[in-house]
């Protein structure tokens, strides 16, 4: 590894970590990593560690890490910590992506198990649709999704 | 009783140590919900600033850890 990279990497490592005794203080971006993340990854962290946290300004948050295991490494708990992060970074952002996904796949389940609700669901939406078909002045309010159902039922 | 800069958390105020929390980290709920719960723990929560002055009824070094984390996990219930 050349000098250059591994000063880089010491800089680097400075500016995200402290250690002192018996203690680790990561620094941590709220708008990369949301407090919801940084809670979580706090609560994975409640059997190793204790965790404070604070904030330094409005893109600077501190999170203070105590080992409970007065022999346990500072240094890879803070990079654990980070992990941690990551891991729920990356498990909140696929949750917000399959969140339709996850919906409908819970509506077939349930229609599956119980289909009156179906039926229920889809008559209502149907006197809906009749009712603003009836009244001119409500057509506007017919949506797609009224039609899309409707048609669904009718095969 | 602690000795100094060890822990970042704590503020002397008067005669006595406080944990000092951020107001937007940990919430007024949280702390109240945590006094309810303790009431023979948590004492006073007094806002300074843009922080809050928690008194915990102890002087085990521990106790203040344990309670960081307890706060921890009540924000996940909450």
């Amino acid at each position: 590894m050349s000098k250059l990279l591994t000063a880089f990497l010491m800089l680097d490592k400075k500016q995200i970590f402290k250690k002192g005794k018996g203690w680790v203080k990561l620094t941590v971006n709220p708008t990369v990593y949301p407090l919801s993340t940084i809670y979580s990854a706090g609560y994975a962290f409640l059997d190793k560690a204790y965790i404070y946290i604070d904030k330094i300004n409005s893109s600077k948050l501190a999170v203070w890490v105590f080992p409970k295991d007065k022999k346990a490494k500072l240094n890879n708990l803070g990079m654990d910590f980070y992990n941690e992060l990551l891991n729920y970074a990356h498990y909140f952002t696929s949750l917000k992506a399959n969140a339709d996904t996850l919906k409908i796949l819970m509506q077939k389940a349930l229609f599956s198990a119980a289909p009156s609700l179906f039926t229920e669901a889809a008559s209502k939406e149907i006197d809906e649709l009749i009712c603003s078909l009836s009244n001119p002045d409500r057509n506007n309010n017919v949506s797609k999704k009224h039609v899309s159902l409707f048609a669904k039922t009718r095969k | 009783m602690f000795p100094k800069n060890m822990y970042p958390f704590l503020q002397k105020h008067g005669n006595s140590f406080f944990i000092r929390l951020h107001r937007e980290l940990y919430k007024k709920e949280l702390l109240a919900r945590a006094r309810k719960e303790n009431p023979d723990l948590v004492g006073a929560v007094l806002p300074r600033g843009n922080y809050y002055l928690v008194d915990l009824k102890t002087t085990e070094k521990s106790e203040y850890l344990v309670f960081l984390n307890y706060l921890i996990g009540l924000n996940q219930e909450i």
